[in-house]
């Protein structure tokens, strides 16, 4: 509880962000549901088989996953915001529809022919009898569809739009409960409120109830959308992957570029979403700058034959992937940082003095005293455990463990021997220490900014600055760092810039 | 009765199939401030034949004239707002107060607020509904009857021409019928607005109808006066309707039909002691008096009395049992 309200605190104002966030999505995609969702009832209204027809569409609609939804907008939207919204308005129209078809539908005939024989135009009568006796069901259609929103617009994240998903995705990401509890909580009362406050304009008169909208709406629009029209063309967005190390890193680039140009605009966009979300969005413009890695690079960016792949040294990794990327994809990846986040081997420090073990090598010594917890990918990975068996002619005992327990377990001895990320925070919380990869099985995972060449050749300045990282930044350095962010709650801001003070990347006062 | 104001020139409507015969030829008229009543079975063609005078249907063949001009080059709105119209299901508007109801037709015909006002209060008023207590409930809190009675003066509010009314009193219990039946014949003394009036119950069309026309099948089987169709039937079927309706029960008989059939004598009444009842009050009504007297006062609407005694009402009460057989 008291780790919760820590984490709340230290959090407020991204916690503000990402609400807001949330519900200008949710806004937009609500508004434009209703926009289409509405006038097709309307008009559908004396033609029963198109409202089937429509009525099914809609259904199938919704049926569709989100995620694939989300997934199959990207090659045609791009990611952010749009597809968000668009992937919400998907969802959204049927609630909407259905309710203010049967809205309509359920008004009795012989009011409607009164309306008719009192000499109503067809505007009149729309205005005057049809929508206000409907409304209350149509604001009930609206009502779920907002509620829907809410809770769906949290997947959003995931393609970079923000909101409280971003919570959600680091608190999983962090295997921090209570980062993804705020999101979720936050959601959940977000969705609570917006479904009372409608209920409430149910009760009111139709007027007081559209300018509600209307206000909330042009709050929402008018903020987000003016500053976007009136910001200078000039900005440089730097986003990052999911999790306190990208986070840090990016605000490291920041504060070199700023070190250089103060009057440089540049926008962060940190937890902005998977490999593949912010590559596409270099690729389209929508940001210019993100740290990458190497591995990930000839991994997942860049198609290469199989014989290519198979380099053994970090320098030839960086190479293969610096030249390919700019060959296939016109991008310019930096000079890399010292540290290779890669998979490590842990034990306790303890274990590791006992027996005078460094290497993975060494482990051969005390092979029959090992009981290892690894993930259940990296059990049957070529690089994972498999090529350990192999490459290094080792055979313990072991178990599949779910990635977020195995440093408990390995802390409370229920195993001494685990896998996990090099750089991971938890190294140095549990007091722990990575065996080095003597015969280079895992693959070389370095990071470095990856940018368009056209946007690197345009500032030369911005990549001088970013290149003094260039060799920087020890595995144990690192680790540090994640552990000021993720245990001791600091901004990655300030980690950034205490860590390029004391290597006098930057200077001046703080 | 002045100069016509509606005129049915041979017309006929066939619905869509071609096949059934909605109304089928009919040419009648209606003269300025009359009430004039159309009555007939379910499927006889009065609704329709209602529902054309204001072009919710448009007949198949003939002309309809509406004070000289035919209502097919009419605009149509112009049209409506001409005509009141008092549905069967009163249809008052959910979403409206009893107020916004009233004013609906005066607002679309862009009548003065204050003036709107006046006469939402004035017509409030003359049916015995507290303005102030009723202008600001919803429909859903009125009982039936006061419901249609905001129906009916709805129609009224905005002074139209000619007021249409199908059916409006059907859906109602038999006090609340009663009670808007007089207020109909009420406000149309008052204000002289000719009215057109659909319904299937002999006894309301006998009570309100100046005129009476009497439809079967799409037909119009005989046009007159309450009197002159009971007591000069035009056909066996136009008799037998009459007389079938009042075999249904003689003690629910209304008294108006005892004047209408000549068993009321017009002395005046001299003794006050004579216990009093209305001419819409039924012979059971009656019954519950004779005991304790052999005559009764009848109060007729325009506040004259006459004179019903227990000789000629159990006369009637022997020709009705005789006509039955």
């Amino acid at each position: 509880m008291t780790e919760f309200l820590s984490t709340l605190a230290a959090k407020r104002s991204d916690l503000l962000t990402a609400i807001f966030q949330h519900i200008e999505i949710s806004i937009w995609a609500l508004v434009i549901a209703m926009v289409i969702a509405i006038p097709l009832a309307f008009y559908s209204q004396r033609k029963p088989k198109l409202a089937t027809v429509l009525s099914q569409i809609a259904g199938v609609f919704q049926t569709i996953p989100s995620l694939a939804v989300l997934g199959l907008l990207i090659p045609i939207v791009g990611i952010g915001e749009v597809p968000a919204v668009i992937a919400l308005v998907i969802y959204a129209i049927l609630p909407i529809f259905q309710n203010t078809y049967v809205g309509i539908h359920s008004i009795d005939p012989q009011v409607e022919e009164a309306a008719d024989a009192f000499g109503m135009t067809k505007w009149q009568k729309l205005s005057r009898v049809e929508i206000p006796i409907a409304m209350p069901v149509i604001m009930t259609g609206i009502r779920q569809a907002m509620v829907m929103i809410i809770g769906t617009a949290t997947l959003a994240a995931l393609i970079g739009s923000g909101g409280l998903g971003t919570f959600i995705l680091l608190g999983i990401s962090r295997n921090d409960n209570s980062i993804t509890l705020i999101g979720a909580i936050a959601a959940a009362v977000l969705a609570v409120l917006f479904s009372l406050l409608i209920s409430v304009l149910q009760k009111v008169r139709v007027r007081y109830s559209l300018i509600t909208l209307a206000v909330l709406f042009f709050g929402v629009v008018g903020t987000t959308v003016y500053p976007k029209v009136v910001a200078p063309a000039e900005t440089i967005t730097i986003a990052g992957k999911m999790g306190s190390e990208p986070d840090i890193l990016i605000n490291m680039y920041k504060q070199l570029i700023h070190e250089e140009n103060p009057r440089a605009k540049v926008v962060l966009k940190s937890n902005f979403g998977q490999t593949s979300f912010l590559f596409n969005a270099l690729k389209t413009n929508q940001i210019q700058i993100y740290p990458e890695f190497s591995g990930t690079v000839i991994q997942s960016l860049v198609k290469l034959p199989k014989s290519q792949i198979n380099v053994t040294t970090p320098a030839a990794t960086y190479q293969l992937a610096k030249k390919s990327i700019s060959d296939q994809a016109k991008m310019s990846f930096l000079k890399p940082m010292k540290y290779n986040n890669t998979y490590a081997l842990v034990v306790k420090q303890a274990f590791a003095k006992k027996y005078n073990i460094k290497t993975i090598s060494d482990l051969r010594r005390v092979e029959n005293k090992l009981h290892g917890g690894f993930d259940l990918e990296f059990l049957d990975r070529n690089d994972g455990f498999r090529g350990i068996k192999k490459l290094y002619g080792l055979n313990f005992k072991t178990q599949s463990m779910d990635p977020d327990l195995r440093y408990e377990a390995l802390r409370d001895g229920k195993i001494n021997i685990a896998d996990g990320y090099s750089t991971d925070f938890q190294i140095q919380k549990y007091k722990l220490v990575a065996l080095r990869d003597d015969k280079n099985l895992f693959p070389t995972y370095q990071g470095a900014p990856l940018m368009k060449t056209s946007f690197a050749k345009k500032n030369p300045e911005i990549v001088k600055q970013l290149n003094k990282l260039a060799g920087k930044i020890t595995e144990t350095q690192m680790q540090k760092m994640n552990y000021e962010v993720n245990v001791n709650k600091k901004s990655a801001a300030s980690v950034a810039r205490n860590y390029l003070k004391i290597h006098h990347l930057i200077g001046g006062a703080d | 009765m002045g100069d016509s104001i509606l005129q049915f020139k041979n017309v006929t409507k066939r619905f869509a199939d071609n096949e059934t015969v909605a109304v089928d030829d009919i040419s009648f008229s209606v003269a300025k401030g009359e009430l004039f009543v159309l009555v007939g079975a379910s499927g006889s063609g009065k609704t329709t034949t209602l529902r054309m005078i204001n072009r919710l249907v448009e007949p198949s063949e003939g002309e309809i004239l509406f004070r000289g001009n035919a209502i097919k080059n009419a605009d149509i709105r112009d049209l409506r707002f001409q005509m009141g119209y008092v549905l069967q299901s009163i249809a008052l508007f959910p979403n409206m107060t009893v107020e916004e109801n009233i004013a609906v037709i005066p607002e679309l015909k862009k009548m003065p607020k204050n003036q709107i006002q006046k006469i939402v209060t004035d017509s409030l008023r003359s049916v015995g509904l507290d303005p102030s207590e009723y202008r600001h409930r919803m429909p859903t809190e009125l009982s039936g009857g006061e419901q249609q009675r905001i129906g009916i003066l709805r129609a009224f509010a905005s002074d139209p021409a000619i007021i249409l009314m199908d059916e409006p009193f059907s859906a109602l219990d038999p006090i609340s019928r009663n009670q808007l039946q007089s207020l109909v014949a009420e406000l149309h003394e008052k204000t002289k607005t000719t009215i057109i009036f659909v319904t299937h119950d002999m006894d309301e069309a006998l009570k309100l109808g100046d005129r009476i026309a009497v439809m079967r099948q799409g037909k119009i089987e005989q046009i007159g006066t309450g009197n002159e169709i009971l007591t000069h039937p035009a056909n066996d079927f136009v008799h037998q309707m009459f007389a079938k309706i009042l075999t249904n029960d003689v003690y629910g008989v209304y008294l108006n039909r005892l004047d209408y059939l000549g068993f009321l004598t017009d002395e005046t009444v001299t003794d006050e002691s004579l216990p009093e009842v209305g001419i819409d009050d039924t012979i059971s009504d009656v019954f519950k008096l004779l005991g304790q007297t052999d005559s009764v006062a009848v109060k007729m609407n325009n506040g004259t009395k006459k004179i019903l005694t227990e000789k000629v009402l159990l006369q009637f009460m022997k020709d009705f049992n005789e006509k039955m057989r």
